[in-house]
């Protein structure tokens, strides 16, 4: 039935962004959404949904952006404004990093008058057990504060340290992403987008591709990351202890914060594998 | 003066102990088991025929369910570590007895949790994001709860440190909760509201582990105040100027930031943290220094030696009484982005 549900998005997701055949690269228009329960847009979601051979299609290029490491990925003209890491704490227990940048079209070191900045966020986590099952974090997905009135555009970069291929053969031992935030990959894609605040089975007991309340001051991005995800099948999918770079690009008319801004990035656990849901609010840039 | 000798010093002993033995017989037989004698309690305040207290055992006081005793009835509570005042339901207060404040951090959240060792087994957690106040849970064993959530009651949460940090206080003053249904019940048996006051200490980050420093820490310290050790736990980055100078961050886990400008010439031209700061010329013993200086991402180090942060506000002429001057010393690295 979830398998079912997952279809549907797929073609949902193709007949609304107007696609015809193979998906490409880029940004993806996530517009501001009426209010009310709205469906996610889809980019890759998952096939062979809870089965072991779940997987994703490596070949769908659906919102990715390619290059040497991200600032080569992104557009033209675009210039590096910020950047920082933290430690992602939860339970006063560092799970990983999480790496936020700014970037502004622009020459130099100031952005041009049209104030399109892409904000991104992307996180490394390790093993740590963060509560007494003694698992390590998973994250399903990742939330960032938008600006609620202007339109936004989303992409992911998968990174290129030792990418998996497009087309199989795919190996059948886990790779190893590399451990520089430009280029680590990762090893699942960005499956779904939306203008919620609500993430995997959110409400409680709906269904992973279940549609969503609409909240356009929050961008979703679902993208499973975990160093030992209890689901990992070779060669069908792989740890993928970095998430991509999840990107969403606005035009921010007052610029943006260079001090991060407190609770406006959730990083949501929410039980893919029976784990307990958490969420964590942390800071992040935010576009005004 | 001449010794007495050990028989008649034993002999005083038994004499000593025989008077105090029959003065407690007395007492209780004109006051009853239930009260302990007026010698071993604190002054009773002026209303102390409305304070409502039962501490049967110092260390875990608490009325019983809203319960009222009279402070006839009961001795005011001597709590070994700390307490608040919880008023329920328009009742009088009473105190109650609480551990040591727990700090968990999930995040930018921020809470401090405590509990009492008593029979209604009260526990109270704070939510807060860089001291700003989220929400305040109080709730009892019994299913019991009453809260409130930013910003109905931000005006009566506050946390104070020191300027540089370190350990501090919660402050809630006249803090009232409303009644919110009860766990596991279908109908809110805790109508009303609860009133709390309370100065609980805090621990400092130091004290938490996995809060820590861990690797190079800078220390902050201000005249007559103990020095606080800081080293950007809650995250490190680059912010490049419009002017080109590149502006690097550290913050705490409660959202103060060090920033460090430093200009093309790898020069420290400006220092700030919580009101204080310096510049150009006034930033002496503060350097930086990366083995790649071309890359913003690269790993850098910066090193203070005896900084001096002035009180900006005061420096300003803003009208607010001059600070001590802040002393930064050590050093810190910004990871690789």
């Amino acid at each position: 039935m979830r398998t079912h549900h997952a279809l549907l998005v797929v073609c949902a997701g193709l007949i609304a962004g107007g696609l015809h055949g193979a998906a490409v690269g880029g940004f993806v228009s996530v517009p501001v959404q009426a209010a009310g329960s709205q469906p996610l847009i889809s980019i890759n979601p998952k096939l062979n949904l809870d089965t072991p051979t779940e997987t994703q299609d490596r070949a769908n290029s659906l919102g990715t952006l390619s290059g040497a490491n991200i600032l080569a990925a992104l557009p033209a003209g675009n210039i590096l404004k910020s950047s920082r890491s933290a430690p992602i704490v939860v339970n006063g227990v560092t799970v990983g990093t999480l790496y936020d940048r700014v970037w502004c079209l622009g020459s130099g070191s100031s952005c041009d008058a049209s104030n399109t900045y892409t904000l991104g966020l992307r996180v490394q986590l390790n093993g740590n057990a963060w509560n007494p099952s003694g698992r390590s974090f998973e994250i399903n997905d990742f939330f960032r504060a938008v600006r609620a009135s202007a339109a936004a555009d989303v992409a992911y970069y998968r990174g290129a340290a030792n990418p998996l291929p497009t087309v199989a053969p795919f190996p059948s031992t886990q790779p190893a992403p590399g451990s520089d935030a430009e280029t680590a990959s990762s090893y699942k894609d960005l499956e779904v987008v939306g203008r919620t605040i609500q993430g995997l089975f959110e409400p409680s007991a709906s269904l992973q591709y279940a549609d969503k309340v609409t909240n356009n001051s929050w961008i979703n991005f679902r993208a499973d990351a975990n160093q030992n995800d209890p689901d990992v099948a070779f060669p069908y999918s792989y740890n993928s202890e970095w998430s991509p770079w999840l990107l969403v690009r606005q035009v921010c008319a007052a610029g943006y914060n260079a001090t991060p801004q407190a609770l406006k990035a959730r990083l949501w656990q929410g039980g893919e594998e029976a784990q307990t849901p958490q969420a964590i609010l942390t800071s992040a840039y935010v576009c005004n | 003066m001449a010794r007495s000798s050990p028989g008649a010093a034993a002999q005083r002993l038994k004499l000593a102990a025989a008077l105090l033995l029959a003065a407690a017989i007395g007492v209780l037989l004109t006051r009853g088991w239930g009260d302990r004698p007026a010698a071993v309690l604190p002054a009773r305040p002026a209303a102390a025929a409305e304070v409502t207290v039962v501490a049967p055992v110092p260390l875990l006081a608490a009325s019983s369910a809203g319960q009222a005793m009279t402070a006839e009835a009961a001795a005011p509570a001597v709590c070994a570590l700390q307490s608040l005042q919880l008023a329920l339901d328009q009742a009088p207060a009473f105190t109650v007895c609480l551990d040591n404040t727990q700090l968990q951090q999930n995040g930018s959240v921020r809470s401090y949790l405590l509990r009492a060792g008593d029979a209604q087994g009260w526990s109270l957690r704070v939510d807060m994001a860089e001291r700003a106040l989220l929400g305040v849970l109080l709730r009892a064993r019994d299913g019991r709860a009453y809260s409130c959530a930013a910003p109905h009651c931000a005006g009566q949460v506050s946390v104070t440190a020191a300027p540089a940090g370190g350990d501090g206080q919660l402050s809630l003053r006249e803090l009232r909760l409303a009644a919110a249904p009860r766990s596991g019940a279908a109908s809110a048996g805790g109508a009303g509201v609860a009133a709390l006051n309370a100065s609980l200490r805090l621990p400092s980050d130091e004290q938490v582990p996995g809060l820590a420093c861990t690797g190079p820490s800078i220390s902050i310290s201000a005249a007559h105040a103990a020095a606080a050790k800081f080293c950007g736990q809650a995250g490190a980055g680059v912010e490049i100027a419009d002017n080109g100078q590149r502006r690097y961050r550290f913050q705490d886990h409660e959202g103060r930031t060090l920033l460090i400008a430093v200009d093309g010439g790898q020069r420290v031209v400006g220092v700030s943290w919580e009101g204080h700061g310096c510049r150009d010329d006034g930033c002496r013993g503060a350097r930086t220094s990366s083995a790649d200086p071309a890359n913003d991402l690269a790993e850098r180090s910066f090193f203070f030696g005896r900084t001096v942060l002035p009180d900006q506000a005061a420096a300003a002429g803003a009208g607010a009484a001059l600070r001590p001057a802040l002393v930064l010393d050590g050093s810190l690295v910004m990871p690789a982005q």
